[in-house]
């Protein structure tokens, strides 16, 4: 397999850009398993998938590109070009739906919030876009890698919380995450978006209810949906029920690992497309999935991933 | 509905002369239908189940639990307001509930109001309505009644008093040994349908079940209760010239298996191809339903060495005469034929390029100059050999003044041998002139004491549907591996102890290098068909249904609810629940007056049925049946 050094558009790279295949028709998701520690092995199937794919011989111009003004690998499943292709010009646009998420990670030492808060949710709707087409956007999530509901410290102690939910290795590391500015920053980016007409409704992931609480009181459009994971129980804290219910907050599902991106995986994946000096770490991902649906049937699904590139191939 | 006259049924020496005219406008009455919707698309999914249930009299003083004969007072009031709503759309529109008379006079099959849609929340009405249904019948019950989910009768036509009223077995319809024909829906369509099944056959139906040897049963085992030397009918004389085989329940009539009740599923498909896609897909998993679902273990007051209905429906309508079973040379008839009119589907029908011409790999039956008429029509030749099949077999019930028909309006002679060949997947053009699309019925499952069950064996197989179509899946093995699963989903703990042919790699991808067929599929047991194996190279049916929920946004309260419903299937599969044929076979033998010899008693029956009737309104825990999900 060509690896991204030897056709040396890797070498400039400063920020890679991933888009996968349909992962319905790759089978990355099928064949994995539903269990919950399955899913980080879903983001990581779809974007060794995605190398594999974009660099065969086969492969198009457009599935590998390098932006020399910015320094951006743009890497594309030809599936996922394929895909995208067929939603621009589908005749059943009003029966697509599109849900979203966004997974979050730290912000580099020294960031302004703001700025980049716009950049990365900027970019992610762009990347979003091209790959999904111009489908009604249902809901748009956004989440912090790795956190969950009972890594919040301020939970009610007397919570019913069943043993699922209870804490499990915290693999985010730096002290401020969950970082509730960065997200109140992004939030507002959202906001606007969502008042332009782009996303019906947006949401947040396994906040509890103090955090919504908070968090409402420092936002002006509130969040449609609350996605906690059930795994296979179904008991959750009541004060969450109840606030949700009050609010009009849709309690919804999700299996996705709470860190869907570990470091040390992502930086070997792209060490093994580049050199042993190669060096990635994540910014966002976006999952995605597109329903029709008039039939209950999903139609595509993947992952766009973005993140801090150093080849070690100069 | 009952009430309602269609004319004057023809006896089969008259009906017989009207097949081919039945045939050739059936033909072109599917014609007009399929060069009018051919290019219909982009229809909804929608999906209904049907559930038949059984009206039970109990007889207290006698400790007797008998089928009750007064169905159509209670579907009159059923009725009422979806005849009040004919021909006004929106009351049509709101309709909780629809009901239709079954062939036994005992049996109700509801329906809901309306079909329900493709959103996921919508699966939660499923067992709410099923609830409904069964507090409407029971609302119209006497004190000694009760709705019961029931596949299969215990005591049908056993000695003594099995009816409410009771009634001697000397029809002339069936002309059972063991049944009257006050059983059958008196509708005139139902009891020609009987006698014309016999009068073609040339015999009764001989319906033969191996007995369950327990420790007391004679060996071999000849029925004493068999009325041998009766002498009202000539075909009284049968049972005793082989008919009725030694070590074997035998049975005589269309009821023992057209009255056993069933849980069948029906969906709407977006396109033509796409119906013809599940219908091939699903077939091979309702072999596999029937093995989980089973819970037929006894016929006619003995415990059977089967767990499963669909055999004894097979044998109940088999209208074939000697000749076109392939034991005298054939005279008289057209064709050998393979199976029954009620059996399992003889060939796949995809336009797909997963199907692989090897898949068909039993010698069709099929009628070449009908063939020949669709494919000159622009019918392809997959599905022109598919009707042709069904059209092997003649008209039963044909009416007299129903004989000529506007063939641009009307789809009754095509309908008169599509709904006559009852096999474990329907394939449904649309109605000549509706708005419904092309549709799909899954047939082979069996009926579950509880809503709870039945909701969720529905809800399964609709997701599956949906994860099959989301993710391309193949379940495709030959027709006759498949036939061979029937036959293996009827063995005693089928579920628990046998395994099925199922193939192994269900996500092809379009490209992938043929090997031979052989290497396709492999035996599998139930619980790695549906929970995976162990090593990984076999997903499993449930984490992929699971798959293909934890990629849309769900609901909490449905999330959980769907949790409960696929717990209930995966725990059924892996053998830590039991089916309901086990939990049956277990209540009769530990009843203290069984005597271990096969015999399930008056008394034993009336013990069972209150303990499934108490089951079915939630007043009696079997955690071994429904674990802690219900």
């Amino acid at each position: 397999m060509a690896t991204l050094c030897l056709t040396t558009t890797a070498k400039d790279a400063r920020t890679l850009i991933v888009q996968s295949g349909n992962l319905m028709h790759t089978n990355v998701t099928g064949l994995l398993n539903s269990a919950l520690k399955r899913s980080q092995e879903e983001v990581l199937n779809a974007v060794s998938d995605t190398f594999a794919a974009a660099t065969a011989s086969s492969a198009s111009a457009e599935t590998v590109v390098l932006d020399d003004q910015t320094g951006t690998l743009t890497i594309r499943h030809p599936g996922g070009v394929e895909a995208a292709a067929s939603h621009a010009k589908a005749d059943d646009l009003d029966d697509l739906e599109v849900t979203a998420k966004l997974f979050l990670w730290p912000l580099p030492d020294g960031a302004d919030v703001t700025t980049v808060a716009t950049q990365q949710v900027d970019e992610a709707l762009r990347q979003l876009r091209e790959r999904v087409g111009p489908a009604r956007i249902d809901n748009f999530t956004v989440a912090f890698a790795g956190f969950k509901l009972d890594d919040d410290e301020q939970d009610d102690d007397d919570d019913d919380v069943d043993s699922v939910l209870q804490p499990e290795q915290s693999t985010a590391a730096t002290k401020a995450w969950p970082d509730m500015e960065y997200l109140v920053a992004v939030w507002r980016v959202l906001e606007q978006r969502h008042a332009a007409g782009e996303l019906q409704s947006l949401g947040v992931c396994e906040f509890t209810k103090e955090r919504l609480a908070t968090f409402l009181t420092q936002i002006k459009v509130a969040p449609a949906t609350n996605q906690v994971n059930l795994a296979d129980c179904c008991i959750m804290p009541r004060t969450l029920i109840d606030y949700c219910r009050k609010n009009d907050i849709k309690l919804v599902t999700h299996s996705d690992a709470c860190q869907p991106l570990a470091p040390e995986p992502l930086t070997q994946l792209w060490r093994g497309q580049t050199t042993k000096d190669g060096n990635a770490a994540a910014r966002w991902v976006v999952k995605f999935s597109v329903m029709l649906e008039s039939r209950g049937i999903l139609h595509d699904k993947g992952y766009i991933l973005r993140a801090d590139v150093d080849a070690g191939c100069a | 509905m009952g009430l309602l006259s269609l004319g004057t049924p023809l006896h089969w020496k008259d009906a017989k002369g009207y097949a081919d005219h039945v045939r050739r406008n059936g033909i072109e009455q599917f014609l007009n239908i399929y060069r009018h919707v051919k290019d219909r698309q982009r229809d909804r999914l929608r999906w209904g189940d049907e559930i038949e249930y059984m009206v039970i009299s109990y007889d207290h003083e006698n400790r007797n639990a008998r089928l009750s004969l007064r169905v159509f007072e209670i579907l009159e009031v059923l009725q009422r307001e979806e005849n009040e709503a004919q021909g006004d759309p929106e009351k049509m529109a709101k309709l909780k509930t629809a009901w239709r008379p079954e062939y036994g006079r005992f049996m109700i099959e509801g329906t809901p109001g309306v079909p329900y849609d493709g959103d996921l929340s919508s699966l939660l009405k499923v067992e709410s309505n099923m609830k409904l249904r069964r507090a409407l019948v029971q609302a119209q019950l006497r004190p000694n009644e009760a709705i019961v989910c029931i596949t299969s009768f215990p005591r049908l036509g056993t000695l003594g008093v099995f009816l409410d009223p009771h009634h001697e077995p000397n029809g002339d319809a069936c002309r059972s040994l063991f049944t009257p024909d006050e059983i059958i829906n008196p509708h005139a369509r139902f009891p020609t349908l009987t006698a014309n099944i016999r009068r073609r056959r040339g015999a009764k139906v001989a319906i033969n079940m191996p007995v369950f040897h327990d420790v007391n049963t004679p060996r071999p085992f000849h029925d004493p209760t068999i009325p041998v030397h009766r002498g009202l009918f000539p075909e009284d004389e049968e049972a005793a010239a082989g008919a009725a085989l030694p070590d074997h329940i035998y049975m005589d009539a269309m009821v023992f298996g057209m009255g056993c009740a069933c849980l069948q599923i029906t969906f709407q498909a977006c396109n033509i191809n796409e119906a013809r896609r599940l219908y091939d897909q699903m077939a091979p998993i309702g072999p596999i339903m029937l093995a989980l679902t089973a819970a037929a273990p006894i016929f006619r007051g003995y415990l059977a060495d089967v767990d499963c209905r669909w055999n004894v429906i097979a044998q109940s309508v088999d209208d074939r005469p000697r000749e076109e079973r392939g034991l005298e040379p054939l005279k008289d008839s057209r064709f050998v034929i393979n199976k029954s009119r009620y059996d399992s589907i003889d060939c796949y029908i995809s336009t797909d390029s997963q199907l692989r011409p090897e898949y068909n790999d039993l010698d069709l039956v099929y009628d070449k100059d009908i063939c020949q008429r669709l494919m000159d029509n622009g019918v392809d030749e997959l599905l022109a050999r598919h009707v042709a099949h069904l059209f092997i077999r003649d008209p039963l019930v044909i009416f007299r003044e129903l004989v000529d028909q506007d063939n641009t309006v009307s789809s009754d002679h095509f309908e008169n041998l599509q709904s006559t060949n009852w096999q474990t997947m329907r394939f449904k053009p649309p109605p000549p002139n509706s708005d419904i699309g092309w549709r799909v019925e899954f047939r082979s499952m069996e009926i579950q004491m509880t809503d709870f069950e039945n909701a969720a064996f529905a809800i399964f197989v609709v997701l599956l549907t949906r994860a099959m179509l989301s993710f391309g899946l193949n379940f495709y093995i030959p027709v006759s591996k498949m036939d061979e699963n029937m036959r293996r989903a009827h063995r005693r703990d089928a579920a628990r102890t046998e395994k099925f042919y199922f193939r192994k790699q269900v996500m092809t991808t379009p490209g992938d290098k043929l090997g031979p067929v052989e290497d396709e599929y492999e035996l599998m047991t139930i619980d790695e068909i549906f929970n995976g194996k162990a090593d990984g190279s076999f997903p499993g049916l449930i984490p992929i249904v699971n798959s293909y929920l934890n990629s849309i946004n769900m609901d909490v309260e449905t999330g959980c609810h769907l949790s409960r419903y696929l717990g209930l299937v995966r725990a059924r599969a892996n053998g830590s629940l039991i089916t309901t044929a086990s939990w049956i076979r277990q209540f009769v033998q530990k009843h203290p007056a069984y005597k271990h010899d096969s015999v399930v008693s008056q008394e034993i029956n009336y013990d069972l049925v209150r303990a499934m009737d108490e089951i079915g309104r939630g007043e009696r825990a079997v955690p071994e049946l429904l674990g802690n999900f219900a």
